[in-house]
């Protein structure tokens, strides 16, 4: 709606309908398949990367692998690991799952991480780049 | 220059556009007090609070602006924390998510939630991006998953405040063009 003359355009309420459709304030359509794509694209994720059989626990600081363990392997006594970079973190692996147990990052994101033991799972600690992750999943069985 | 010149030329939005700053880097910080870890316990879930203010300089103002708005807070937002890696992630993130938002604007059957939805999924894409080429490992990789159902609760989340910050500032006046 076009603004009358003489009228200031501080106190114009009369265009809030045509503006609120301008900043499309309203869900659309559009958006219902932006969330069923964007789901469907984590679910595609999820199914492709995690679970199948694999129980190789890899350890890597900035891409170099430093340890890898066999998670049933590992038995009775928890098997620990630490890595030194800028922070010191200490992996330890014990019935049958692997967490970060320690470390002295200031997040602390990895050690709230928990443990993981599906193939393709994995838990990194960004300020010391270093990642645990389990070998295989799907993807990496198809690969091989 | 010219671009310099043309945004000086404009007092009223270079104010906005500082006040519009100043509140991303302070959202940003009191985000840290509400504790999401709590709610769903998985690292690296932000609400991304500070994605109102884009989204709302975006809308209002438009790309250019919210660019500015973004590169600023994120530089800002890294001298404060004395964090440079902190820089890499938020750039990355914040220029995915506003090349996706400007996209998604475009289309008429797309409202300001689809577009927050969008750009929180593209942040999360870029910070996975980053920290693939920080951890030089794609272990991560499968973690954007989580972060991509996160992204479709905190983008609707952050879609509404905004939602309710265009309305209220709209019937203010502020968002007239002259």
């Amino acid at each position: 709606m076009r603004k009358k003359r003489g009228e200031s355009p501080y106190d114009d309420y009369s265009r809030d309908e045509s503006l609120s459709d301008m900043y499309r304030r309203k869900p659309r359509w559009g958006d219902y398949v932006t969330v069923a794509i964007i789901g469907l694209a984590a679910a595609v994720i999820v199914l492709l990367l995690v679970g199948g059989t694999g129980d190789t626990v890899v350890i890597t600081h900035i891409g170099e692998t430093l340890e890898r363990v066999d998670l049933s392997v590992v038995s009775g006594e928890p098997y620990t690991y630490t890595v030194h970079g800028v922070y010191t973190t200490v992996v330890t692996i014990e019935n049958g799952e692997a967490y970060i147990s320690q470390s002295t990052c200031p997040g602390q994101d990895c050690v709230h991480a928990g443990a993981i033991s599906k193939a393709g799972e994995s838990i990194v600690c960004l300020p010391n780049q270093v990642s645990v992750s389990i070998e295989g999943g799907y993807l990496d069985v198809l690969s091989k | 220059m010219n671009k310099q010149g043309s945004v000086l030329r404009r007092p009223r939005t270079l104010a906005i556009c500082a006040c519009l700053t100043a509140l991303a880097l302070a959202l940003s910080y009191c985000e840290r007090f509400i504790p999401v870890g709590a709610l769903i316990p998985l690292p690296g879930i932000k609400l991304g609070l500070a994605n109102i203010v884009t989204l709302f300089a975006l809308f209002a103002l438009g790309r250019r602006y919210a660019l500015a708005v973004m590169l600023t807070r994120c530089l800002l937002s890294a001298i404060f924390s004395g964090q440079p890696m902190a820089l890499l992630f938020s750039v990355c993130g914040g220029l995915l998510a506003l090349l996706a938002m400007s996209l998604a604007m475009r289309s008429r059957h797309l409202s300001i939630y689809g577009v927050s939805i969008l750009g929180a999924a593209a942040h999360n894409v870029g910070q996975i991006a980053a920290a693939m080429l920080i951890m030089h490992s794609t272990a991560i990789f499968y973690y954007l998953s989580t972060l991509l159902f996160a992204a479709i609760i905190t983008g609707a989340l952050t879609a509404l405040a905004a939602s309710g910050v265009l309305r209220a500032l709209d019937k203010s006046g502020l968002l007239r063009k002259k």
